[in-house]
């Protein structure tokens, strides 16, 4: 995976040049090959370490073999020599030309649309949580809503004079119900003004006559909007009436 | 490195954005609660009320009983058996005071505003008067008395009715 790692050529390297690190042990040796090779493989060793391995292996390649190894594991070094030089350093270098005081500093296109990616999954989960919050806070306030302008009106229905009452009861013509809105969203041009809202959702208030005497009720609908996969549905709300 | 700085940051930015929208609305649903509140207090206060009398001034509440008062204003007095309990609107705000044996409590309700959409009375018929845009919130017309105010919160405008009956009326 190349986009995990940004190739960079290290001040250090050019300012260090031709002071390399003598090898003077077998352990340390094969630490610096094995770790070569493996870092080759996941195209995440640095430059640096990588330019002096190689220049090691140009200069001294016998102090860099194992003096028990046989021809066959030197030719196998010598294949993974090439590949660490194929996938990690495009232009090799030649015999003792030291690196230049280079600073790469570039996106690839794996690495932009790898972010681009990760950018648009945060954006939809964080907006898809967010409409769904919305949607939820906004069922709980019309529902408290609603439920209050029920308990007024009962109260109104209850305990008003007749001729202030909004329906009446047992009303030969059928009467008009009572209509008016749950929700009042204030316009986005005047979110720091006053004026300026919409009207959503209705609610329709009516009265309902029972058969028998006492049963009248009052029966208030809303129609909830829907929701994604959620359909809009109608909520309805009834309290009797007292006699 | 610097791409994933980018990445990051227009993620935060984003959530913060969405976090800021929360709180809004957050916000909106406690101013929401607060009146809600009010207006159950108002409506015990008017039903529970064996006196009461509706100021267009600054009334002057005595131990003996309320001074007439007028069919509409923003001042509204109850008194009932545990005390007096006043409410006022001042124009952005309404003032709840309850004086209970000598003890006095006040609550300020902001965000409160006169109803400019009190085209309809309590039936359901259409007002055919002067417009109520800058009426008293309280009156006692229909023989009920009434209370009817805006809330303007950051997210939407909720509109308050009560009405309540006092028991000298029932």
């Amino acid at each position: 995976m190349s986009w995990i790692c940004p190739i960079r050529t290290d001040r250090n390297c050019g300012r260090n040049r031709g002071a390399l690190p003598r090898l003077r042990g077998r352990v340390e040796r094969r630490s610096i090959v094995t770790y070569g090779i493996q870092w080759s493989k996941l195209c995440i060793v640095p430059t640096e370490v990588l330019q002096r391995c190689l220049i090691l292996r140009a200069r001294r390649p016998r102090d860099l073999a194992p003096s028990s190894r046989s021809v066959d594991n030197r030719a196998q070094d010598g294949a993974r020599r090439y590949i660490v030089m194929s996938l990690c350093s495009p232009r090799p270098r030649q015999r003792g030309s030291a690196p230049g005081l280079r600073l790469q500093s570039a996106f690839s296109l794996v690495e932009v649309l790898a972010s681009l990616f990760i950018l648009t999954l945060s954006a939809a989960g964080i907006t898809a949580a967010w409409r769904l919050a919305d949607y939820q806070e906004l069922l709980t306030r019309v529902d408290r809503r609603a439920e209050r302008i029920l308990r007024q009106y009962y109260e109104l229905q209850t305990f008003a004079p007749p001729d202030s009452r909004p329906f009446t009861v047992n009303a030969s013509p059928a009467q008009s119900p009572v209509t008016g809105y749950l929700y009042y969203p204030r316009s986005i041009a005047n979110q720091t003004g006053s004026t300026g809202v919409g009207k959503l959702i209705p609610f329709s208030l009516s009265l309902t006559n029972g058969t028998a005497s006492g049963t009248s009720q009052l029966v208030l609908t809303y129609t909830v909007p829907s929701f994604g996969t959620q359909a809009s549905r109608q909520v309805t709300k009834t309290v009797v009436l007292n006699p | 490195m610097l791409g994933v700085f980018v990445v990051v940051g227009a993620a935060t930015g984003f959530l913060l954005t969405a976090m800021e929208r929360q709180a809004a609305v957050l916000q909106a649903t406690a101013l929401e609660s607060q009146h809600e509140a009010l207006a159950e207090i108002m409506d015990d206060s008017i039903k529970s009320a064996v006196d009461f009398q509706i100021y267009q001034a600054a009334p002057n509440i005595g131990n003996g009983p309320l001074a007439p008062g007028n069919s509409s204003g923003d001042w509204l007095v109850c008194v009932n058996q545990n005390g007096t309990r006043e409410f006022h609107f001042d124009g952005g705000q309404i003032e709840y005071q309850q004086t209970e044996n000598g003890v006095v409590q006040k609550r300020v309700f902001p965000g409160a505003s006169r109803s400019p959409s009190n085209d309809q009375q309590p039936n359901g018929q259409p007002n055919s008067g002067e417009p109520t845009n800058g009426q008293p919130i309280f009156n006692s017309n229909l023989g009920i008395v009434q209370a009817q105010w805006d809330v303007t919160t950051t997210v939407d405008q909720v509109p308050f009715n009560v009405f309540g009956v006092p028991l000298q009326m029932q």
